[in-house]
């Protein structure tokens, strides 16, 4: 087995521990889910991609806004209805409204991005603001 | 339950539980709701990133409900910040006897998984109507 080293994934654990741990003593603000939805965040040279997970979302549940470099990805996610005679016997999955606040990296250009959403996949790719594209310089002399 | 609901369940899947898995590689654990009536256990399973087809649904003589999803996420060169993996899922639960091994069905729709396994006929609760 492989194991990336990620410290990032150990920070967040921490986070989640802290918020059960509001839950718990009964700070916690309903139907809304800290963490939720879970994103995944790439770069290249030409743009910045993110991968967000939002299954059992429709797409026109979904808001994405950027501002600057600032988005925010928020909707709502229905809970499932099994009908009044059903006992929940576990909840695991997070239901209700979602509002998460990112910061880009770096700029991008706001008129360049594309959001797909697929299997509960949110794909949003956006192209760099030109002036943090990687630029070479070539020397002279 | 805070405690079950803050939980990512992306806990990945020990060898000791996918020892009899063979398609299923780097699996993960999938987020699940389940509820009961008289009649049926319905299960609703987060398989984000799970194209239909993909899933494959078992409820065995030992009345274990296996579900594995192979994903097909193609993830993007470049990372540079990680909240979930990317992989397949497994889950399994120990159901009652009273389930019918031969009726389970599923849908899987925008990523989540819904699983119906209803009661045996004779398992069900029947009323008796009160003939005078």
């Amino acid at each position: 087995m492989i194991w990336n080293f990620e410290p990032f994934s150990e920070l967040e654990r921490m986070r989640r521990e802290m918020d059960g741990l509001f839950d718990r003593m009964g700070f916690a603000t309903t139907g809304s889910y800290a963490t939720f939805p879970a994103m995944n965040l790439y770069e290249s040279d030409e743009d910045v991609t993110i991968l967000v997970e939002l299954p059992g979302v429709r797409k026109e549940d979904i808001q994405l806004d950027l501002r600057e470099n600032v988005l925010v990805i928020s909707g709502k996610r229905e809970p499932e209805d099994a009908g009044q005679e059903a006992v929940n016997l576990r909840k695991e999955r997070m239901a209700g409204e979602f509002r998460k606040t990112f910061r880009l990296p770096v700029k991008v250009d706001s008129n360049r991005a594309d959001a797909q959403c697929r299997n509960g996949i949110l794909t949003l790719k956006m192209a760099k603001a030109e002036e943090a594209k990687p630029h070479q310089i070539s020397i002279q002399a | 339950m805070a405690t079950e609901v803050s939980r990512r369940g992306r806990k990945e899947v020990s060898a000791s539980t996918t020892e009899n898995v063979s398609q299923v590689s780097n699996a993960y654990e999938a987020d699940a709701d389940i509820f009961s009536t008289e009649s049926e256990l319905t299960l609703y399973l987060d398989l984000p990133g799970v194209e239909k087809g993909a899933v494959e649904i078992e409820l065995d003589e030992t009345n274990t409900l296996q579900i594995k999803a192979k994903g097909s996420v193609e993830e993007p060169k470049g990372l540079q910040f990680r909240e979930f993996q990317i992989g397949d899922f497994y889950r399994a639960f120990r159901l009652g006897e009273e389930y019918d091994r031969d009726k389970v069905s599923a849908t899987l729709e925008n990523g989540v998984l819904k699983v119906n396994v209803p009661k045996r006929e004779e398992a069900k609760p029947k009323r008796i109507a009160i003939s005078a």
